[in-house]
């Protein structure tokens, strides 16, 4: 199993054979791995003993220090996941602060030991709201420039102990469009054409104007020197604030370029602190310039930092003085953690980008798995056989050749008979697709993608349009997502493996769905259409020369306030594809949690269950069964609908009073397992339902959601307890489906539980239980019921390899049976 | 003779409520489940028309959950509608209903549709499935055919069978359930009972016959006795 583990840009991989073998103590390590990322960085500050020890504070509530010279991770911490990171920096000398903003309005800080990162001290206080913090002489500043206050401003002061607040008001006027950012002990806030400069000690006020618009901010951060950088798309300026007692703070330009995308940071050098100024040059050099406190420019010649990777545009850049030289610590907006190493940097001589961390996988959207081009692994080749014996052997001969020219690493030795060795493709929220060899988690590519932004519910798609095994054709990934510039669908399909765009971007009018067709033909070849739904009812199909696409039907779950399913069908008409609508289920005052489908291209090897009379119970395999969660908030109850997505009926519903989620659902073969929190008994429970037709199967070949009679299936179900909180729950999966499946469990404690499906299963309670259905029935089917479920330690496959703020595992079957990946990231929201 | 009366009257009440189907109510049901009546109307797939039209095609009045118990009143398809209805499966189109129902806070109503070619195959039977919350508030309506096979039964006028014309609807009625629940009780009181046992000094476990449990005990003492009475008679005949 591979169990990439996203926490913080966490990634444990994990690979076993059979179900729930522990590993041994030599095994550690041999079939996993462990990434740790840190997340949206938003403060670099160095530790002002060893300017090596690079301390970070993500927005996500994370921080962490990483080392000058390498970029690795020297400690972590994962703060509270619903918290937002307002403030982090150097407190005191020898330790640092994080002030986090947590629900309901209580501002926490926390004090750490800068070396070790021990937490060494911490307090909260209850706010109205905060939208700044800062911290100057000890006491922690918490400042309220939230849009419906201004331009007033409440300051409040903590020093442990005691928590005043004083209000100001700005010289701007209400309304949105305000920015604020704080520069040392001001706030500066700019509205239109006017900057209001707050000092937050003595609370005097001054305004400023400026010759255009002011659409950004940045500031030089805490520090001794205060200073800021104004501008719009085209213009900017720079100034440094000056303390003035009588008439507020003073506004003192800096000569430099007017250029736009200035950014600022500032250094101690032994006897003074520096302005430091950081432009990017081109896409592959970054431009230094260093003033001192008057404005004027401390050392004449700029230095330059040079990057072997293009870089987009950056977000903070940090200048840091250490042995005399300059070292470069800086984040860029396709969240990419770039740095020089700190010990060469030297006193003006140019300086190079030594290392980068992909911050990015910190927030993934969607992951996939690929197999690396091979020619081991099914002998059968679709494509091949195809095509006639000439085209077969110039197509082998082509693969052959293009194997030797793009170099042995890109495809799978022939060790790898059993297809361990795969390609993941993240896709984050950075926009940026991630390539990534599931055996070393070494990342092979990666790549922006142009014009992004996530749908209106925080996601985007990734899909596989053609696996390996058609070689020498390559596979197909794509992603689809929201343009930023349009509001309208991007569709970019590029090559998983090396990481290269197969076709230009599409672009698309707004879309309410898409979906991937489970079949290919040779017409497309074997690349599996996909159909784009807009919100005019035109269905848009990739690759376009797909014209028919019989018996496809679509399912558009409508969130809101008061959700709606509906079900669309595809018609060819007037030359183009129509959805049109077929059924509408209204769901009533609610909200939809989830929705879950099964896998589409998963296998179930038996058809039903042989019970303890020797007869069978047929399994209800309806693969257009979908799973809709929905919560009714106010009067606290959780339900669940089984519908059919193609007829539009309901199955089944399941009503729970007195619940909460998160629901974590896990929909597969005839079962469905599915978690939720017991507000009346205050524990959490495990449900368990499984689907039979009965002891005659209503159709041995192919299930059709429109047969008549319809198949009313028969509904087993049984609840558990379970001991803890669960973050996520997905199933385990195999080739042939042959092999029992497990439901891996992330727990908070930071293990990953493999629990057999089958002690789910709903089994005899005590009374109906007897010696001889045991003697009947073998050991594990006839247990008796039990109402807890265990939770043995042995059965963490993670061993000691915490992963904390688990948003998914991703499972994936290999060549062999029995043997599975795991992928578990976290850490995003 | 008026009593005589009563008592057929009593005697059909009692049928009633044996067989629930017919289509009757009692008085106390009037209370339980005040009558419902789904508003049927259907629509024969157009593929040029970007709005489907809903012609009113009959009512049917659900008077208790249990049971079902309805009654159906549903006019006959006209040639017309049926010629259009055989046109559409020769296309592969769509039969559409809309069900409209009233409730106290509103008209309610739930779009569900067939393929017109089943429709013709089930010879009109249909099924429509009444979804209902825990409440008893009726949350979905679904559609299905009944049977497949109305053409391909034999029949005493073979291929000459007239096309169906009359709707012959089921009612079906599911109630939604409250999800499963962690049966602690029984789990609890088997605990219970087998600590009680302890405290008593047995072993539930042991099911054991009397003989089987205590063999060792009693095996040397038949054999004391066996010895013992074998030696006797030595003695007597002394």
């Amino acid at each position: 199993m591979i169990l990439t583990l996203k926490l913080l840009g966490c990634i444990f991989l994990a690979c076993f054979l059979g179900c729930t073998s522990a590993l041994h103590e030599d095994q550690a390590g041999k079939f996993d791995w462990h990434q740790k990322f840190i997340g949206p960085i938003k403060f670099v500050v160095n530790d002002p003993n060893q300017p090596k020890r690079i301390l970070l504070g993500a927005s996500n509530n994370v921080i962490g220090a990483v080392h000058g010279n390498t970029g690795n991770i020297l400690y972590r911490h994962l703060l509270e996941p619903a918290g937002k990171l307002l403030y982090f920096g150097v407190y005191e000398e020898k330790q640092c602060v994080a002030v986090s903003l947590l629900p309901e309005n209580l501002v926490k800080v926390r004090l750490f030991g800068i070396t070790t990162g021990v937490l060494t001290d911490e307090w909260a206080e209850t706010v109205v709201t905060a939208t700044h913090a800062t911290e100057s002489n000890g006491k922690v500043y918490v400042i309220d420039a939230s849009e419906g206050a201004l331009p007033d401003v409440s300051v409040t002061v903590l020093d442990g102990q005691t928590a005043n607040t004083n209000k100001y008001r700005l010289g701007i006027s209400r309304g949105a469009n305000v920015l604020c950012d704080l520069s040392g002990r001001y706030l500066i806030c700019a509205q239109d054409k006017v900057v209001s400069v707050l000092n937050l000690m003595d609370g005097s006020v001054r305004n400023h104007q400026e010759g255009s618009t002011v659409s950004y901010i940045s500031t030089s951060g805490s520090g001794e020197i205060s200073a800021v950088n104004l501008g719009n798309s085209a213009l900017s300026s720079t100034y440094i604030i000056l303390e003035n007692q009588k008439a507020g703070p003073e506004l003192l330009p800096v000569k430099v370029s007017p250029q736009p995308g200035l950014i600022l940071s500032q250094t101690k050098t032994e006897d003074r602190t520096l302005l430091c100024i950081t432009r990017l040059e081109s896409s592959h050099s970054i431009q230094l310039n260093v003033y001192n406190r008057n404005g004027e420019q401390a050392d004449p010649k700029p230095v330059k930092v040079s990057s072997d990777v293009p870089l987009l545009s950056l977000a903070i850049a940090k200048v840091y003085h250490y042995n005399s030289g300059y070292g470069l610590v800086a984040f860029t907006t396709d969240a990419t953690l770039i740095a020089t190493r700190a010990d060469s940097s030297v006193a003006s001589g140019d300086a190079q980008i030594e290392w980068s961390r992909q911050e990015a996988l910190s927030s993934v959207l969607a992951v996939e798995m690929v197999d690396y081009p091979s020619e081991v692994g099914p002998s059968w080749n679709p494509y091949q056989a195809s095509l006639d014996v000439i085209s077969s052997f110039i197509a082998r001969v082509k693969y052959e050749v293009e194997t030797i020219v793009s170099g042995e690493s890109l495809y799978s030795s022939a060790e790898d008979r059993f297809g361990l060795r795969k390609v993941i493709v993240f896709l984050t929220a950075a926009g940026k697709v991630v390539g990534m060899d599931s055996t070393t988690g070494s990342i092979i590519y990666t790549f922006v993608l142009p014009d992004f932004s996530m749908f209106s519910d925080s996601t985007a798609q990734l899909y596989i349009q053609r696996p390996a095994k058609y070689t020498p054709l390559k596979p197909q990934a794509t992603v689809i997502y929201r343009s930023l510039s349009s509001k309208g669908a991007m569709l970019l399909a590029f090559d998983p493996v090396e990481g290269k765009p197969l076709d230009e971007p599409k672009s698309y009018p707004a879309i309410l769905q898409t979906q991937m067709i489970g079949h290919a033909g040779e017409e497309t070849k074997f690349i599996k259409p996909i159909l784009l739904l807009d919100q005019t009812g035109t269905v848009h199909t990739y690759p376009a020369q797909v014209k028919d696409v019989p018996n496809s039907y679509f399912f558009v779950a409508h969130k809101g306030s008061s959700p709606k399913l509906e079900g669309y069908d595809i018609k060819y008409m007037d030359n183009k594809l129509k959805g049109r609508l077929l059924w509408d289920l209204n769901l009533g005052q609610s909200e939809i949690i989830g929705v879950h489908a099964k896998i589409q291209s998963e296998r179930v090897h038996s058809q039903g269950r042989v019970l303890p009379d020797r007869s069978v119970s047929y399994k209800y395999m309806n693969p257009n069964l979908a799973v809709v969660v929905t919560a009714e908030h106010e009067a606290g109850n959780i339900n669940l609908y089984l519908v059919d997505a193609v007829s539009g009926a309901l199955i089944h519903s399941f009503w729970h009073k007195k619940c909460r989620g998160p629901v974590h659902v896990v929909h597969s073969e005839h079962w469905l397992v599915y978690s939720l929190f017991n507000e009346k008994n205050r524990r959490y429970e495990i449900n368990s339902v499984e689907l039979y037709e009965g002891q005659k199967q209503s159709n041995s070949t192919a299930f059709s959601s429109f047969a008549a009679p319809p198949v009313q299936p028969i509904i087993v179900k049984q609840s558990f307890i379970y001991p803890a909180a669960i973050q996520h729950m997905t199933h385990t999966r195999t080739e042939k489906g042959i092999t029992n499946k497990d439901i891996l469990l992330a727990l908070p404690t930071g293990g990953v539980m493999e629990l057999p499906r089958i002690v789910l299963q709903p089994r005899l309670t005590q009374q109906h239980y007897t010696q001889q259905i045991q003697d009947e029935d073998g050991v594990i089917h006839s247990l008796p019921y039990v109402p807890e479920l265990p939770m043995p330690a042995d059965m963490v496959i993670n061993y000691n390899q915490s992963v904390r703020r688990v948003d998914g595992i991703k499972t994936w079957p290999t060549r062999l049976e029995s043997t599975c990946l795991v992928l578990v990231y976290g850490n995003g929201k | 003779m008026p009593s005589t009366m009563w008592g057929c009257v009593l005697l059909f009440t009692f049928f009633l409520t044996a067989y629930g189907s017919v289509s009757d109510k009692l008085e106390s049901d009037f209370f339980d489940n005040p009558e419902i009546t789904l508003q049927l109307s259907h629509s024969f797939d157009n593929p040029d028309a970007g709005v489907l039209n809903f012609v009113p095609r009959g009512s049917i009045t659900i008077r208790n959950f249990r049971g079902p118990r309805f009654t159906s009143s549903q006019k006959d398809l006209t040639l017309n509608d049926l010629n259009q209805l055989k046109k559409i499966a020769s296309e592969d189109g769509y039969y559409f209903l809309k069900t409209t129902i009233k409730t106290p806070s509103g008209e309610q109503s739930y779009r569900s549709f067939t393929h017109a070619k089943s429709l013709l195959d089930s010879g009109l039977s249909d099924i429509v499935r009444v979804n209902l919350n825990p409440n008893g508030d009726i949350i979905s309506v679904s559609y299905a055919m009944a049977r497949n096979d109305f053409y391909s039964v034999p029949h005493h006028l073979g291929s000459n069978r007239p096309p169906p014309q009359k709707f012959n609807t089921t009612i079906l009625v599911h109630h939604g359930e409250t999800g499963p629940m962690p049966d602690t009780a029984p789990y609890l009181e088997k605990l219970e009972h087998e600590r009680l046992a302890k405290e008593r000094g047995e072993d539930p476990r042991d099911n054991r016959s009397f003989f089987a449990k205590y063999w060792m005990y009693i095996v040397p003492i038949a054999l004391l006795v066996l010895l013992s009475g074998a030696s006797n008679p030595e003695e007597g005949g002394r």
